[in-house]
């Protein structure tokens, strides 16, 4: 019997690697696959496992930064749900054509998120939530087709859901802990407890 | 993201309202699909592991041999700086749950190579790399097509990242593994594990209790608990040291709440008296740490009465120890290990 699995590619968060961990402890098998994995190597896994969703992970990365790593965007459009957390949510902005600038007021610490649609991820989260963020980078635009979920002040979006229909997936993701555009400032990054 | 409640509930929305999982996995069904794979990549082929004793080269052993019986060889060098007991006990222990498993022991070689050595990083590096080339060297008689390995998800952290089916570029905690041979594959059954759910596949696959709670215990083993020269006398001593250590602490049932409790020999010599006449000997140093993750730890507040049997054992036990050390000192600032 094939097991439902979910997916998690890592960018090099340091506290995003305890995701699959963190499913696991739900029941739900989770594999840890490197970030340049390709939407090929992908399906071929799911020939193992039913995989039912991918997380992309945080990263100490800028999307513009030069040594980024790679990232096979057919991943987007392969038909499975996707979260994208942090430097995963910029990525996704990024390749989906949103605009993603580097944020002007930084934000570390907590901050009030509006929630304006507790849907899906964000279900029965409250209208206002305190949240410990620390990034750089901020997706200032929406990609087309998605729309917008929660934000803060200096953060326009903060979380996001792809309403694409030729996008069979539901793409869903949010700024997380971490995901900035210089990997040293975030030796000391708070860290994220998922 | 979210702090921690916050977090848990969007990434519990995720997998359940908008991935529709079933949960309906169980840590067993690691051990099942490890079997599975290795299988699978064997084939009818044959392959080795290198068996350092610890918990994950253990659990992967197993495993392994559970997928392939006969045609699994873990190979156990002894390079001479083991604790009291232990390649007989390594070797015991497996050939009882029918590993095949071969100890190649080569102390000579080793304590060959360290003469005259006193620079710790310098040891460490000469001990991996003759580590490499026992291993090789037992590798190429068994002229096996696949390497089994027992890297846990933390290791694929510390050597950078890299797709697992990257060839052949490898972790081992005495530093690297064989270059010169080629396999067909490199098996890492723990891969995707954190170190307390190889103990949870451990305690499901039944190894035994003394092989999941060891101590942790570094590379290069008793060779970086002597400071300054290693020689054979000194790693007698010191092991018999250890020994002392642990058979105490373990006696006092203090095992369990401590991460690592072993001795040092030092090079400091000192006076003492013995009898009636003047004695000048080592000096051992003991480490006793309380630690959850060994990021930092702290120096056991062990009672005294443990201590003096301790310290009383070793000097009446080993005449050339005149002095017996206790180490009040937390990491940071100061390392679990002295070298």
């Amino acid at each position: 019997m094939k097991l439902d699995a979910i997916l998690v590619l890592d960018f090099g968060g340091q506290y995003c690697n305890l995701i699959a961990r963190r499913v696991r402890e739900h029941k739900v098998y989770s594999e840890i696959v490197p970030c340049d994995i390709t939407s090929e190597e992908i399906k071929e896994l799911n020939k193992k496992m039913n995989m039912k969703g991918l997380i992309l992970s945080g990263g100490p990365w800028s999307v513009y930064e030069k040594d980024a790593p790679k990232f096979d965007s057919k991943i987007l459009k392969i038909g499975i749900p996707i979260l994208g957390l942090c430097y995963g949510h910029q990525l996704i902005a990024y390749f989906s054509n949103g605009k993603v600038e580097p944020g002007s007021k930084r934000e570390y610490g907590t901050a009030d998120v509006i929630v304006d649609k507790p849907v899906g991820v964000l279900k029965g989260l409250g209208r206002k939530e305190k949240v410990w963020m620390s990034h750089g980078d901020t997706v200032y635009e929406l990609p087309e087709d998605y729309e917008m979920l929660a934000f803060t002040e200096s953060c326009p979006i903060l979380s996001n859901r792809s309403l694409s229909t030729q996008n069979k997936a539901d793409i869903w993701s949010s700024v997380a802990s971490r995901g900035g555009s210089h990997r040293k400032r975030h030796e000391n990054a708070p860290q994220l407890h998922l | 993201m979210v702090h921690t409640e916050n977090g848990m509930k969007m990434l519990r929305n995720f997998i359940f309202e908008v991935c529709k999982c079933q949960a309906n996995w169980r840590p067993e069904s690691l051990i099942d699909k490890a079997i599975h794979e290795i299988r699978e990549t064997v084939g009818d082929g044959t392959a080795i592991i290198g068996l350092s004793g610890g918990i994950d080269s253990s659990v992967a052993t197993f495993l392994a041999a559970k997928a392939l019986g006969e045609r699994l060889l873990a190979i156990y060098v002894d390079h001479g700086f083991m604790r009291f007991g232990e390649a007989e006990f390594v070797e015991e222990t497996f050939q009882k749950h029918n590993v095949n498993v071969v100890v190649v022991r080569a102390q000579e070689r080793f304590l060959k190579k360290l003469e005259g050595v006193i620079d710790p990083e310098e040891k460490r590096k000469i001990i991996g790399s003759e580590f490499i080339r026992v291993f090789e060297e037992a590798a190429k008689k068994i002229d096996a097509e696949y390497l089994i390995q027992g890297t846990i998800y933390p290791d694929r952290i510390e050597s950078g990242f890299r797709k697992h089916s990257d060839t052949i570029k490898t972790h081992h905690n005495v530093g690297g593994l064989p270059e010169k041979i080629e396999f067909k594959a490199i098996i890492e059954p723990l891969r995707d594990l954190y170190k307390d759910e190889v103990r949870e596949v451990a305690k499901i696959m039944g190894l035994p209790d003394e092989l999941v709670r060891r101590q942790p215990f570094p590379g290069p083993g008793l060779a970086v608990r002597i400071i300054g020269e290693v020689t054979e006398e000194k790693t007698n001593l010191v092991r018999k040291a250890d020994k002392i250590v642990t058979d105490e602490i373990e006696k006092g049932g203090l095992g369990d709440s401590l991460w690592q409790y072993f001795a040092v020999l030092t090079e400091t010599k000192s006076t003492g008296v013995k009898g009636d006449s003047r004695a000048y000997g080592y000096t051992v140093a003991v480490r006793i740490v309380e630690s959850k993750e060994a990021m930092t730890a702290g120096f056991a507040r062990i009672p005294y009465e443990v201590l003096e049997r301790i310290s009383t054992r070793i000097t009446n036990e080993l005449p050339k120890v005149t002095r017996v050390v206790y180490d009040i000192t937390h990491k940071p600032p100061a390392t679990i290990e002295w070298e």
